[in-house]
């Protein structure tokens, strides 16, 4: 008996039932097709209505003005610079944490009891609604269980500058830097706050204002209409009673009457952008680090399945070649799984840029006059704005939601661009 | 044809410029100086009124940093007691024991009301029988034990139309006081009703039924009236009253016309920033209310609302000692 050939045995497949088989053929592609062009339909009607009702509204001012009850003068500056940062908070701590989770327990883990309980439980996260996601983030980031005091009374304070600010004769504001604020300016350490001092970490409790000195170095103030700080500097004159008319009229020098430098009207706090506070109360880093919750089981599944779709004869041979298991992962695995590991990273995102419902939970505002300035500064994203804007009365209102919605589409565009140049990049070099 | 538009709009810019430099908010000097953060959160319908006054106070104090949050009133004076908001919007007064909480961990808060808003029971356009409901009318229709089918079930000389039933949900504070007003306290509220958070939705579903009945805050009423009629309602003194501004005002739209409220905490209204922010805000309370669709309170309530902003009187006066909420005309229980 001969061996038939492939064609012999396409013939004999013809001719058995072959009417019935192509029906069926025929029948699946036109499923498809059905199931393909239904989504596609749909989409662009969304598309179609979401353009026609924002472009209008859609401009220069509408992406640099913040929040106005005129719909004329309102923009999304607050909102999208808030969606950037918590955003990209969220991608740089869900995506190692994320993907060195999914390289452990694929790569490193014996497979036993433990590990397959922790797989269980990472499935069964990733099914949790986020608004639950929200209260966890409320607790643990923005109350901190409560163990720090409040986020207005914040008990620990790290890389803050601290001024002591007082008036000038002309109502200008004039500030000079505090120094030393350490242990000897806390008023009161009980608890948590004693222990932190013992460890020699900032409490928030500068010391009491103090009196501004003839001829000290100081700042004056001017504030723009937009409310942004600008501050130069010069040295402080300071009046007795008796001089009240002369004043020093240079720039370089500023008067304040004796009066107002015996006590700082005030005394504020500066960050930079990595100043923390505890607890983190409704802030972008809080914002951040719940949505990290959010996609985190997402991350971790999508990278495991793609570290599990590498041939396991790259292992080996890596290993046969003597390399150890981490030189094997830097250099075979990894690099082989990043297309799978991002496109997972991609549908995390673009999840993440979406979710109202955690920052809702979490307390994230809705009008802010500030872009974020710092990890501590308050936020809000697009999708609370788009909420908001929906359901207001006025039909213009439905409008700048719908703009919006046009922004955030750019914005989800611009980080799946990201992720697909980062995803090229990193396969020519495995090649 | 180019050059010409732009030049029209530059001469509009210019324009619309000077307008509002005209209309710029006159603050006296002292606020120019003023820096710190006023945190706000609370009920999404107050929103849009803080909204406005922050966004005109921030032009004569652009050191002060407000932020206004959209927790819903219950989540807001969550908040509230937790110390981490200065001041907290409410549709409806602070609850017996919410301020219970206040007192337990020491937050003393001062309570504001700040314009009214008229609560509109609406129907669809074509149904013209319904032309007066009575608060017992209403009860049949929105109770869960009487549940009226059909709107002959309300009124005998009425037609069978079957009932829809459009309102917002559970964990609103319209939602709450519509109870309150209607059911009592504790009344059970018809298990299908169609229910959503969006009152833009409730106008949709009104105005898509033609034997539908729902309600909103007057706002979304009077940006539709075309979809959607009022209905008017027999007050306590008998007469039968349609939602308009004047009867909101006026009180006689009662029992549905509620105030909306601010609340702050008395330590954070010893802070010059938030003084000065909720002086401007009482100040302007009824212009900004109007000019985002509520109604203004008639000048004496805002007087009596400035003595005793200005006493820093603290606690509510909308429940009493047993915790109830007192029902009635504003001007009767505020003083």
């Amino acid at each position: 008996m001969s061996t038939p050939s492939l064609n012999e045995f396409v013939a004999r497949g013809r001719l058995r039932g072959s009417a019935a088989r192509v029906l069926s053929n025929r029948v699946f592609l036109w499923f498809c097709l059905a199931g393909t062009t239904l989504a596609v339909l749909v989409l662009f009607a969304l598309l179609f209505s979401i353009f026609l009702d924002g472009w209008s509204a859609l401009s220069w001012d509408f992406l640099t003005q913040f929040a106005s009850r005129k719909p004329a003068a309102s923009g999304i500056r607050g909102p999208l610079w808030g969606s950037v940062w918590v955003c990209a908070i969220c991608a740089l701590t869900a995506l190692p944490l994320g993907i060195g989770t999914a390289i452990y327990l694929e790569e490193f883990a014996p497979k036993n009891r433990v590990t397959g309980f922790i797989n269980l439980n990472i499935m069964n996260l990733a099914g949790v609604p986020s608004i639950v996601y929200g209260i966890i983030g409320l607790t643990a980031f923005a109350r901190m269980f409560g163990g720090f005091g409040t986020a207005a009374d914040p008990t620990v304070l790290l890389g803050y500058t601290y001024y002591n600010e007082y008036e000038s004769v002309d109502g200008d504001i004039v500030r000079v830097r505090v120094e030393g604020i350490d242990r000897a300016g806390v008023v009161e350490t009980t608890g948590v706050q004693a222990c932190l001092a013992r460890w020699n970490l900032w409490i928030a409790h500068p010391a009491p204002a103090g009196a501004l000195q003839d001829g000290a170095q100081v700042e004056v103030l001017t504030v723009t209409d937009d409310g942004e700080e600008s501050w130069r500097s010069a040295t402080a004159h300071i009046q007795g009673d008796a001089e009240e008319t002369a004043r020093v009229g240079e720039t370089k020098s500023i008067s304040v009457s004796a009066l107002a430098a015996a006590t700082a009207t005030t005394q504020v706090r500066e960050g930079s952008w990595w100043s923390i506070s505890l607890p983190f109360g409704s802030s972008v880093l809080a914002g951040g680090l719940t949505l990290m919750l959010v996609i985190l089981p997402v991350v971790i599944i999508s990278s495991q399945e793609a570290l599990r779709a590498v041939p396991s004869s790259l292992r080996q041979g890596a290993l046969a070649l003597g390399s150890t298991r981490w030189q094997m992962v830097r250099e075979m695995t990894l690099p082989a799984a990043i297309p799978g590991i991002m496109t997972g990273a991609i549908l995390a995102m673009s999840r993440a840029i979406g979710e109202a419902a955690p920052l809702l939970v979490l307390g994230g505002f809705l009008l802010v006059f500030a872009t974020p300035e710092n990890l501590m500064s308050d936020f809000t994203v697009l999708p609370l704005q788009i909420y908001n804007w929906a359901g207001r009365p006025q039909a213009s209102f439905h409008e700048l939601a719908a703009a919006a919605i046009i922004v955030q589409l750019v914005v989800l565009l611009v980080f799946n661009g990201l992720a697909v140049l980062i995803r090229q990049k990193l396969q020519k070099n495995l090649q | 044809m180019q050059h010409l538009r732009h030049i029209s709009t530059a001469i509009l810019l210019i324009a619309s410029a000077s307008l509002l430099a005209a209309t710029a908010p006159q603050q006296d000097a002292a606020t120019k100086n003023l820096k710190g953060s006023i945190k706000i959160d609370g009920s999404s319908t107050v929103y849009p009124i803080t909204e406005a006054v922050a966004e005109e106070f921030r032009k004569g104090a652009p050191r002060v940093r407000p932020t206004v949050g959209i927790s819903g009133t219950g989540g807001g004076f969550k908040r509230f007691q937790a110390g981490e908001t200065d001041i907290s919007n409410a549709s409806r007064p602070i609850k017996k024991s919410e301020s219970d909480v206040c007192a337990k961990l020491g937050i003393d808060f001062l309570e504001l009301p700040i314009a009214f808003d008229g609560l509109s029971i609406v129907v669809h356009p074509k149904n013209t029988f319904a032309d007066k409901l009575t608060i017992e009318n209403l009860k049949t229709i929105f109770s869960a034990t009487s549940a009226a089918k059909t709107w002959k079930d309300v009124r005998s000389d009425w037609p069978a139309t079957p009932i829809k039933v459009y309102m917002p949900g559970t964990d609103s504070g319209t939602f709450d006081y519509f109870r309150e007003v209607v059911l009592g306290k504790d009344g059970k509220v018809r298990a299908d009703a169609s229910v959503s958070e969006d009152d833009n939705v409730l106008v949709r579903g009104v105005a898509g039924n033609e034997g539908s009945i729902g309600f909103f805050g007057c706002a979304y009423y009077f940006e539709n009236k075309d979809a959607v009629r009022a209905v008017s309602i027999v007050s306590p003194k008998g007469d039968a009253v349609l939602p308009t501004r004047d009867t909101i005002e006026g009180g006689t739209y009662a029992p549905f016309s509620r105030p909306l409220f601010i609340y702050v905490s008395a330590k954070s209204a010893a802070k010059p920033e938030i003084a000065a922010f909720i002086g401007y805000y009482i100040a302007n309370a009824g212009k900004y209310a109007e000019e985002v669709g509520y109604v203004k309170f008639p000048d004496a309530i805002y007087a009596r609302v400035k003595a005793n902003w200005d006493a820093r009187r603290v606690g509510s006066q909308f429940s009493d000692a047993d915790g109830n909420a007192i029902l009635g005309a504003l001007e009767s229980i505020y003083k």
